[in-house]
């Protein structure tokens, strides 16, 4: 075992002994990704495989099937699951589409029966076909309820326990209070979304699969991503609004009305942990894709969760410690993250990329997770945005 | 096969329309959003109304949290001393709350059906990825969450008899194995969900500040979106957003074949249909196109 590997493992085991804290989770999609979450300090990590078969021309959302959120194998699994171990780290499976198929029946149950083979821990579930699947297996791993069972009451999550689930990850679209009152009641761990990727719309419900996009308007898309240094997407984009009436469409207004994205819950970290969440989810398996290197994005989130957790944990820290904590650990992933961008600018030999810091990005935006519902405003245009060049 | 009118409002007036038109069947409650869910006041008045009337109910229900939770479990305490009704369940918290109760029937709602043909680009973006020449997996596309039988038999055994589901032509060859496995079909005309939010676009487009103080602008309002990259277009109205369609004589008898129980005429301010005679009207349409 390597001194760092030694380090992480017994850093590890220490907070799983004193802390009353959630465990923070970590999306990967490569081997590279898990090594630096992990180093970063996540408690498990999560990843999907593109599946073999007719599987790996399937996908809705995230997968498993045909996605760049995927590992590219299940020998890439064994080696990110094998490292996961060395550092005391878990290893969550995804088989969550909402859906399943005859036709994908073989590949995801090849998916699964390799996954356990190859040592993951638990098994992420959204539909009630997988359940049966992964039911039929046999698997001696646990069921963790996927988001797109869409778990928004106590009395969803207690079908969910006695279907055989062991944790449930909560609908994004819930208030403060409302996870406090399920967590209360709940028999089993509740996980939350805390971190990125925080969709306008109720997942499971939405049907504007971005792998799905029509080409021309994904290449638009991914060129708009870049200039702007921000996810375009059909829930971000500017829409021409007209109020249907008895005398005709009336035009009202361009804005985009379906952007309600919120990303971060740093300043909630206190309450969260008050609550009694088991975990906090962290999202972003494609942000490789989006340009960043690989996990190093994720890797910078997970950094500044550790450290805010690990200052929460301690009963002695007090609120305003907390405060100025949260602005010197805003800065510092803004280091981390431009310090990426220069790599990456570095791979490819040079040019600029725009880069809008945490605080044009989250908190001028109000994008905050769990404040109230209608909180976050409509994305402001002029944001300042940095221009890293090499 | 009959025809059904869905209020989207607790409205008594609305009501009123829905009764008086021609439909077998009046549908009221909330289908997409918790806090429009009638009081117990307004539902015991709307199924009296409706009884009167001779007409069959089926009650509507949305995907709902614990303080909506509580709202309900006084309602179908209600519902459940009046007889067998059909409750439209869009969450699995109240498809285990039904469980309790004998006289109900979990009836499944759209957001418990898993749809990939509500897609707006599939075919687009299928055949940009040339997924729709890969034999076997271009159907899959084309099915819902059901056509599975270890899911359909999940609801089943849930007690599960019905299921809505929409006016999507390419996924109409395999609403007829739903109705052999044994399940009523409801097929809604004109209006596709294709995303719902818990943070209400309409709402905040008005400029409404929280749920609890909501005005529900969308009782009378709704919004046509446009954006010319996307050559599409959406309707907004409360918390989700819908494309339209319109059924064409081949759609209906196709659907007729395969035997489905119910039409459902929404009443929205997206598609003016919010009087008698428009319900009456777009019925006449559709039975013009039964042949």
């Amino acid at each position: 075992m390597t001194r760092m590997s030694s380090r992480i493992k017994e850093s590890n085991q220490k907070r799983s002994k004193t802390r009353r804290i959630p465990k923070i989770l970590a999306p990967v999609n490569s081997f590279e990704g898990a090594v630096k979450v992990i180093d970063a300090g996540a408690d498990e990590i999560y990843c999907g495989v593109t599946m073999t078969g007719k599987g790996k021309y399937f996908g809705l959302y995230r997968g498993p099937g045909a996605s760049p959120a995927q590992l590219p194998s299940y020998d890439d699994l064994e080696k990110v699951v094998q490292h996961a171990h060395l550092h005391g780290v878990k290893v969550v499976l995804v088989a969550n589409e909402p859906f399943m198929s005859e036709e994908l029946e073989e590949g995801v149950r090849n998916h699964i029966r390799v996954g356990v083979d190859k040592g993951v821990d638990a098994l992420m579930i959204g539909d009630m076909g997988v359940l049966s699947i992964a039911r039929n297996l046999g698997v001696d791993v646990p069921f963790i309820a996927s988001t797109y069972f869409v778990s928004m009451n106590s009395e969803a999550i207690d079908f969910l326990r006695e279907l055989g689930f062991s944790r449930v990850v909560l609908e994004r679209h819930l208030t403060l209070h409302e996870i406090s009152e399920i967590v209360k009641r709940s028999k089993i761990d509740i996980e939350v979304f805390c971190h990125y990727g925080g969709c306008s719309n109720i997942n499971a419900s939405c049907y504007f699969y971005h792998l799905r996009m029509p080409d021309r308007i994904k290449r638009e898309w991914q060129m708009m991503t870049k200039s702007l240094g921000r996810h375009t997407a059909p829930c971000t984009i500017l829409y021409d609004v007209y109020e249907m009436t008895d005398s005709g469409d009336k035009r009202c207004g361009n804005a985009p009305v379906m952007d309600a994205l919120t990303y971060c819950s740093l300043c909630h970290i206190q309450a969260l942990v008050q609550a009694g969440v088991a975990g906090l989810k962290i999202v972003g398996r494609l942000r490789q894709w989006h340009g960043y290197g690989a996990g190093r994005g994720v890797a910078a989130d997970v950094k500044i969760y550790r450290k805010l957790l690990d200052l929460v944990a301690k009963a002695s820290t007090r609120p305003e410690s907390i405060r100025l904590a949260i602005s010197s650990l805003r800065e510092e992933y803004d280091h981390l993250m431009i310090e990426e961008c220069r790599r990456a600018l570095r791979a490819q030999g040079g040019g600029a990329v725009k880069y809008l810091p945490f605080y044009e990005f989250y908190c001028r935006q109000k994008r905050c997770i769990f404040s109230n519902l209608f909180n976050a405003p409509y994305k402001e245009h002029d944001l300042k945005s940095r221009e890293i060049r090499l | 096969m009959k025809f059904s009118a869905q209020t989207t409002t607790s409205d008594i007036a609305m009501l009123r329309e829905a009764i008086g038109s021609s439909c077998e069947k009046v549908r009221f409650g909330s289908e997409f959003c918790e806090w429009k869910i009638p009081s117990l006041t307004e539902l015991e008045k709307a199924y009296s109304l409706i009884k009167d009337q001779g007409k069959d109910f089926t009650y509507v229900t949305p995907r709902v949290s614990n303080s909506s939770i509580k709202k309900l479990v006084k309602q179908l305490d209600f519902l459940d001393g009046e007889g067998k009704i059909d409750v439209v369940i869009n969450d699995l918290g109240v498809l285990n709350i039904l469980g309790r109760y004998p006289n109900l029937n979990p009836y499944l709602g759209r957001q418990l059906v898993h749809v990939p043909g509500r897609c707006p680009w599939l075919k687009r973006g299928l055949r940009d990825r040339l997924i729709e020449k890969v034999q076997g997996i271009e159907k899959v596309y084309s099915k819902t969450s059901l056509n599975y039988g270890p899911t359909i038999r999940f609801f089943q055994e849930h007690g599960v008899r019905g299921v809505d589901l929409d006016l999507i032509p390419r996924c109409f060859p395999y609403y007829g194995s739903l109705v052999k496995a044994g399940l009523n079909l409801s097929v809604h005309l004109q209006l596709v969900p294709v995303t719902l939010t818990r943070k209400c676009h309409t709402a905040r487009f008005l400029g409404e500040v929280a749920p609890g103080t909501c005005s529900k602008p969308c009782n009378i309002r709704a919004f046509r979106l446009k954006n010319e990259r996307l050559e599409l277009e959406f309707f907004l109205h409360e918390n989700a957003v819908f494309r339209f369609t319109e059924p064409s004589r081949k759609d209906i008898e196709e659907l007729l074949r395969n035997d489905i129980s119910e039409f459902v005429i929404t009443m929205s301010p997206i598609t003016r249909i919010l009087t008698r005679e428009k319900i009456d009207g777009l019925m006449l349409q559709t039975k013009s196109l039964m042949g």
